[in-house]
């Protein structure tokens, strides 16, 4: 899916996290999914619209109606527990591979449900109501201030994609994102793409 | 990979028995050649001080005895078994250690990380170039090879350094992607003990350089806070490498490296040399005051004395180079 435009807000809206653990989770039906995508394929053939736009539209709307039920801290603390192969707090306190994947992050309590999924987002990956997340910073569905996953944020497949669709895709987010763009333009997330850009296409068989 | 042996002392704990027990399962053992009990020198056991130390497989054929003998109380397997794990995760563990401390020189610290070149992590990890490149491919496809997070080129230079969360991410894709059981194992220790073994390199320098600190001190007061030179007492007393610092490092902290001189008379001399960055021996300084103290005799006895006290030396650069004996602004600043 190429990048969408970031949206006239400058902070990403909060729904999601105001759901608490008590809210039954809801998701959206098979049919409402079916529906929408006929209207996007409908608009589409009878309109100018690009379908990306309204794809993420649609995404966007589902979200609100549909906010992804966040993880509770029971289920945070599992998900760490077996990336680290441990059994319990105590052992993923002495683990060196846990305080090396952690470093950088402060002080952290596993008690904490947000220093949770500062863990569990740098390593385990889109904490399910974070996952299409829109607003400033967020491109095709991932907030780049908590992720760095420049495929998705390239839109791309790292199985398929080849050199030149990364350059097509970096031309596409530069054209919005570039610190010249007018209303778009924005220095800080140029620069991830950039970052994201070079990783892409790193050379690295001639590391030295 | 190297053996696993259990002494006997701890054998017979874990089994139960007294060791005088244990003597007379052996001698069982040993009694009738080739028949069901048998203990084989160097495969189950080993001789040290005339007392056996037992292998994993020595260990559990005891064991078996004990089991096939109801007179003897029961012993948990568990225990050896899980003494022989932790063992051996101790003593590879120890190995990953080994080779992370001899593959570290060209650890830095750049932007509040510590990094290591892509040549001493390939060492470390005791793989092949290709499969390195496959890996590093395999990473960048799953958003674990990024930019100044995972890898970086410090400006000026055109050499990739790997952060510790890099280095991380490499020995975890190589652990996935490895067969070999052993290959494996060893993957997960170089994830696990990289980031501690560092520190515990970073600790090394930290105290060789408060060793050096010392040292100075100590000469100073051998020196009777003298000028070794002019033998007066001056306000500005500095204690000079006769071998440079920076250049002979592994000598630094030694008393016989160290001479007090005037800040006058240091700075001299170094000018003589052709600047404070020029490397210089104890050699330059011998003819420095042949040069300029001819007459200085006890001096010049004095310093053939240190001379030969501190021997032929090597300095960096010349293959010896070793992680412990980096400069410690090379850990420490933050550039």
């Amino acid at each position: 899916m190429p990048a969408t435009k970031k949206s006239a807000s400058s902070k990403p809206k909060s729904t999601a996290s105001k759901s608490t653990s008590k809210t039954p989770t809801v998701v959206p039906h098979a049919a409402v999914i079916a529906a929408v995508q006929t209207e996007i394929e409908r608009l589409v053939t009878t309109s100018d619209l690009p379908r990306a736009t309204l794809e993420a539209f649609s995404q966007f709307i589902l979200r609100q109606v549909y906010p992804p039920q966040p993880l509770s801290i029971k289920e945070l603390q599992k998900a760490i527990y077996q990336h680290f192969e441990v059994a319990n707090a105590t052992e993923l306190k002495k683990s060196g591979s846990f305080k090396l994947a952690s470093s950088g992050l402060g002080k952290l309590s596993l008690s904490d449900p947000e220093d949770c999924k500062k863990i569990y987002r740098r390593l385990i990956g889109v904490l399910p109501e974070e996952e299409g997340e829109v607003g400033y910073g967020c491109i095709n569905g991932i907030n780049i201030f908590k992720y760095d996953l420049p495929w998705r944020v390239f839109g791309l497949d790292p199985e398929k994609a080849t050199d030149e669709d990364i350059k097509t895709a970096y031309r596409n987010l530069s054209k919005i994102y570039h610190p010249d763009i007018p209303n778009t333009g924005d220095d800080k997330i140029f620069q991830k793409i950039n970052i994201y850009y070079k990783s892409l296409t790193e050379k690295f068989e001639q590391w030295q | 990979m190297a053996i696993v042996f259990v002494s006997s002392n701890k054998l017979a704990d874990f089994l139960k028995i007294s060791l005088e027990q244990l003597k007379q399962i052996e001698e069982e053992f040993d009694r009738i050649p080739d028949d069901k009990w048998e203990l084989i020198k160097g495969k189950d056991y080993r001789v040290v001080n005339k007392v056996r130390e037992y292998t994993q497989t020595g260990a559990h054929a005891i064991y078996l005895y004990l089991k096939a003998h109801p007179d003897f109380i029961n012993p948990d397997p568990k225990d050896i078994k899980k003494w022989f794990v932790d063992k051996k995760k101790h003593t590879q563990r120890a190995f990953v250690d080994h080779k992370i401390l001899g593959n570290s020189t060209s650890l830095i610290r750049r932007q509040d990380d510590y990094w290591l070149s892509v040549s001493d992590v390939i060492a470390i990890l005791g793989t092949r170039r290709d499969y390195f490149n496959k890996i590093i491919k395999s990473l960048i496809a799953k958003n674990l090879m990024i930019q100044d997070i995972h890898y970086t080129r410090f400006a000026g230079s055109e050499n990739v350094y790997i952060s510790r969360l890099g280095i991380y991410n490499i020995a975890i894709g190589m652990r996935d992607l490895i067969t070999q059981a052993n290959r494996k194992e060893w993957c997960r220790d170089v994830a696990e003990r990289i980031s501690p073994q560092i520190d515990l390199i970073i600790k090394q320098i930290e105290a060789r350089h408060k060793e050096i600190e010392w040292a100075k001190k100590l000469a100073k007061k051998r020196d009777k806070n003298l000028c070794k030179v002019t033998r007066m007492i001056c306000h500005s007393l500095t204690v000079h490498h006769l071998y440079s610092e920076a250049y002979y490092p592994k000598i630094a902290a030694s008393l016989s490296n160290l001479i007090t001189l005037s800040s006058e008379i240091h700075n001299h001399f170094h000018q003589w040399m052709g600047g404070t960055n020029k490397p210089c021996t104890i050699e330059d300084f011998i003819n420095y005051i042949f040069e300029y103290y001819p007459e200085h005799q006890s001096l010049l006895l004095w310093l053939e004395q240190q001379k030969v006290s501190l021997g032929s030396q090597q300095p960096v650069g010349s293959g010896s180079d070793h992680v412990l004996y980096l400069p410690l602004k090379r850990i420490t600043e933050n550039h």
